[in-house]
This record gives C-alpha cells, structure tokens and sequence, in this order.
C-alpha cells in the first residue's frame, strides 16, 4: 500500500494475448467475471488477425466489447510473433508489413479506441544499424501521418535486445520521437523493457512527461512477460514511482508467458490480486 | 545397432532469425554440417510472399554449400496457422499456406516436409478439432502424395495444442489417417513432457523425422535436463537412418545462435563418439 491518490484499480486494463487458446468472447467473459473494466486488445490469431477480417468484423468486435460494458483503452497489433518488420532490408517484406500496419491503424478508428501500440522493427544483427534506423524512422512517419488523418495515436514501445536492435531503451525511444517529432506518434512504457534496459521510471518521465500516454505492467526476471507476482521486479515501488509522476493512464498486464496459455484465467487473476494489494 | 552419423544431424535456422538465411548456412559450413531442415519462417523463406524465383534462390544457396535439405518445416505454431480451426476462413487459409509450402518443398528439392496438427478452442471438447484437423491433414497428403512429399506430424506440447500432444494421439491420427505419406516426426521436447519414450514410439508406429532437441524449453544440448546418450542408443539399437533436426528454439539463443549451435553440436559429437 502507499500514499498516492491518483493511481486506482481503475486504471488497470487486462489483456488477451494469454487466451489465444481459447475464443475473444471467452476472454470478454473473463474480464466481466473479474470486474475489470478495462480492456487493451491484442490483434493477434485467432481473436482479431488483421489480415482476415473486414471492417465490418471489426465493427463486430467492437459491439462485443460494448455490449459488456468494457472500456477499450488501446489496440495493439501483435508486432513480434508474425512476419512483419517495419524495417526489413527485403522490400517485400517491409511491403507487408506496412500494408499490414496501415490496415490495423484502420481497424483502431474502427474499434473506437484512438491509440495504437507500435514498435520500431529491427534490422539484422551483424549489421550496422544506421540503414534499419532510418527504414524505421521512414516507416514511422508513414503510419504516423495515416494515424493523424485517422484520429489515432500511435504508441512507440521500446523492445528487448533479443527482439530488436533499433529501440530497445528510453534513450532510443526519444531519439525517435524527436526525429519523427509529430503529435500522432507519442512513447509508452514497457515495465519489463525498462528493467532489461537498465532504465528507472524516473528516466522515463523525464524524457517523455506529459508525452508518457501508457504503461504495461508485468513482472520479469527481469525478462518474460509474467504475472505480476510471477516474477521479481519491485512492482510496487515501480508503482509508486509512477503515481509520483502523476499518471493518469492505463496500467495494462500483458501477460505472455506460454505456460499460461492452458488457463489463462489463473493467471490473469493472480495478477490482479497481487496488483490490487499494492492499488487501491 | 548401426551408428548414427554426424550426416544424419541437421540444424535448424529457426533461432538465427535475427540474421540472414546465408549467415546461417556458412555457420553450418564452418561447423562441417552436411544437412539442413529448412524452417520456413520470415525473413528467411517468407512463405506467404515466396515466388518461384526467390525460392530458387534459396536452394542455390543451399545446394552450392553442398548441404542437403533433411526437411521443409513451414512455421506454424508462432504464426497465425490453425488447420483445426473452427472459423471456416481461418482454416482456409491456414490449409492453403500448407498446400503452398508444399510447392515450396518441391522446388526446394526436398521429400519431406513438417506440419502439425493445430488445435481446438481449450474450454470446448476437441472432438469436432480433432475432426477439422483430420480432414485438413487429409487435403494436404492428397497434393503432398501428387508431388511425391512425404508428411511427418509432430506431436505439441500440450499447452500448444489439445489435439495431439503424446504418443497415443499421434497414433490415433495415423492409424485413422493410414495413408503411406504419413509418418511421425517425434520431438523428443514434447516426448519427454508426455512420458513418452522414443522406444515407444519406434515399436508403435512410423518414425520418419526426429528432432533432437533438450529441455525442457527447446534448449541447446548441455543447458537442458534430457539423456541425450540414452536417445542415441536407443536411434542405434532401432537402426534410425533419417535425419535428426536440432531444433534450438529459445530466446536466450537469438543474439548469438552460432554459440547455442556450436554447444550443441559439441555435445552430440561427443555423444556420437
């Protein structure tokens, strides 16, 4: 427990990628049973794979969603299991991938939520980075001008070495900010990123302020993508930290961690009620 | 007994996919590797943007490395592919990836190619899945069998998959399948979880593939828990001739895959004697 009063349980956001064993209306349910109001929903398969559906089906979902009273507070494209780089050196895959990025900017506006989650891809590892630096930063301004004229928000989340070499730490992350510099493409913070990095919650609300727009909170050791209690990262005091910097968005659990496919709820719900012992 | 030979080892690029197909056949070239099971995944064989002309650029790689290619195993766990799913389009296209990537095997020069079962929805019973997997299956050995392929299933884990995660189930799908085009890849990952042994599967079915892999968690050999001694006795006394693929499939691995390989083969060479 501590002294903030601007950080609640109401700004936690469960999330779906743990329950792609089982059907998008499942999770739904899920998160009804467990009173959480918020959700932030992982485009992934087979819940919402932007490559198969229409608008329409993203109309569909959005209704889902609505019709449980569920708060959609941000979309997020899965970004790392498929095919898609953003800055590949093959053109036909960096082809796919924006096309596969413009689409799900579209499929944002059309599940009523304005903020997406973005990373920045990668270029091979033996390389110098400088050319996939600047793919990224092409690729970027590209889907931050289509999220402008689409009233969306892109969310830039820094990735781990192991996923990326491009944006990887908070220093990187405003490198690119400031590079692209457009109000349509704002930064967010992984909290298991951060650990990975060496970075403090401090580092990045001194870097991004009022720029900071989201937050995933997961346990690690530091890496995984674990329940929160799962892992030993200070959560806590991270929360804490965050509540002195006055935040006032989402905490999302973006539980990955293939041992919690079989029973996703499980392990949503230990992490809601470690999280909840530290909220109020 | 017949010996296995270093021949019959053939690494997987699945965790140098941070770095350039070529990078990883050099690295088998510098390690004196003969044999590669190919995994389909980007940005190596991208298979769903894969033409004629960039899949001959891939054997030529292959083959002017003097490697041979033990098995196509198109990516199918990670990526949005489901033959058992119950949504009409998503299976749909999942069987029409498959049927394409057995194009890709053909061109690629290779007999055997790699698919899995996929899964049903947990909370449901897989009785239905089990059914739209079959039939699926059914459809890509009718074109794998037109252009003289031959299927290895392999068995998930069960996290991965309710449809098929142990020996027993493998058989059943075999047994109801019976097709001579089908055989078994055991992954002795998923074997090993089960409880299954490779004695029990060479006396109860067909071995065509095997993936040589410790764990738990698809480690390189020495950071895991499992007997490799054991596994190559018992591929001896069975007089195993196909191919052992080195599945590394493990995160931790990606910044540096030569060294997860090189650790790897160093331990089978020693065990090969």
């Amino acid at each position: 427990m501590f002294g903030g009063e601007r950080l609640k349980n109401v700004n936690l956001a469960g999330m779906n990628l743990h329950y792609l064993n089982y059907s998008l209306e499942y999770f739904l349910d899920s998160m009804v049973k467990y009173e959480m109001p918020n959700i932030e929903l992982w485009g992934g398969f087979p819940h919402l794979y932007s490559e198969d559906i229409s608008l329409s089906d993203a109309a569909r979902i959005r209704k889902e969603i609505e019709s449980r009273c569920l708060n959609l507070v941000c979309y997020t494209p899965e970004q790392l299991m498929y095919v898609n780089n953003i800055a590949a050196k093959e053109p036909e895959i960096q082809k796919r991938s924006m096309d596969y990025y413009l689409k799900n900017i579209e499929i944002t506006a059309e599940l009523g939520t304005n903020l997406m989650l973005m990373t920045s891809g990668w270029g091979y590892y033996h390389e110098p980075i400088v050319e996939a630096w600047s793919r990224s930063r092409e690729a970027l301004a590209i889907l931050a001008h289509k999220a402008e004229k689409s009233g969306v928000t892109l969310l830039l989340e820094p990735l781990q070495p192991f996923e990326s070499n491009l944006i990887t730490n908070v220093q990187t992350l405003k490198r690119m900010l400031q590079e692209i510099n457009m109000d349509s493409l704002k930064g967010m913070m992984d909290i298991v990123a951060m650990a990975v990095a060496g970075d403090t919650v401090k580092d990045y609300f001194e870097a991004l302020g009022a720029g900071l727009l989201h937050i995933h909170v997961i346990d690690g050791t530091p890496s995984g993508h674990l329940a929160v209690g799962d892992g030993n990262l200070p959560i806590d005091q991270y929360l804490k930290e965050i509540d002195d910097f006055q935040y006032h968005g989402y905490l999302s659990m973006e539980l990955a961690a293939s041992n919690y496919y079989p029973e996703p709820d499980k392990a949503f719900l230990r992490s809601l009620e470690n999280i909840r012992k530290m909220l109020y | 007994m017949r010996k296995i030979q270093m021949s019959q080892i053939s690494p997987m690029n699945i965790h140098y996919a941070l770095y350039p197909l070529e990078y990883f056949l050099d690295s088998l070239v510098k390690y004196d590797i003969q044999a590669v099971e190919l995994w389909g995944g980007s940005p190596h064989v991208p298979i769903e943007d894969a033409t004629f002309a960039s899949v001959c650029r891939i054997r030529d790689e292959i083959v002017r490395r003097d490697l041979n290619i033990a098995c196509f195993t198109p990516e199918t766990c990670k990526y949005p592919i489901n033959i058992a799913a119950e949504e009409p389009s998503l299976r749909d296209r999942s069987i029409k990836y498959l049927l394409k990537s057995l194009d890709i095997a053909s061109e690629l020069g290779t007999n055997l190619m790699q698919i899995v079962p996929g899964t049903g929805y947990f909370n449901k019973k897989p009785d239905e899945a089990w059914k739209r997997s079959r039939e699926s299956l059914q459809i890509i050995i009718e074109k794998a069998d037109v252009l003289g392929i031959d299927l290895t299933l392999e068995p998930l884990l069960k996290r991965e998959s309710n449809l098929i995660f142990n020996k027993d189930l493998a058989k059943k799908m075999l047994d109801e399948i019976h097709s001579p085009r089908l055989g078994c890849n055991v992954d002795t990952v998923p074997m090993a979880e089960a409880g299954d042994s490779l004695v029990d599967y060479f006396t109860e079915l067909k071995v065509n593939h095997i993936h040589l892999c410790d764990g738990p968690n698809h480690v390189a050999w020495g950071d895991g828990t499992l007997p490799l001694h054991q596994y190559i006795n018992e591929l001896e006394q069975f007089e195993y001739q196909g191919y052992l693929g080195l599945e590394i499939y493990n995160s931790t691995y990606y910044l540096d895959p030569d060294q997860a390989l090189e650790q790897a083969l160093n331990h089978i060479r020693a065990a090969i004697g």
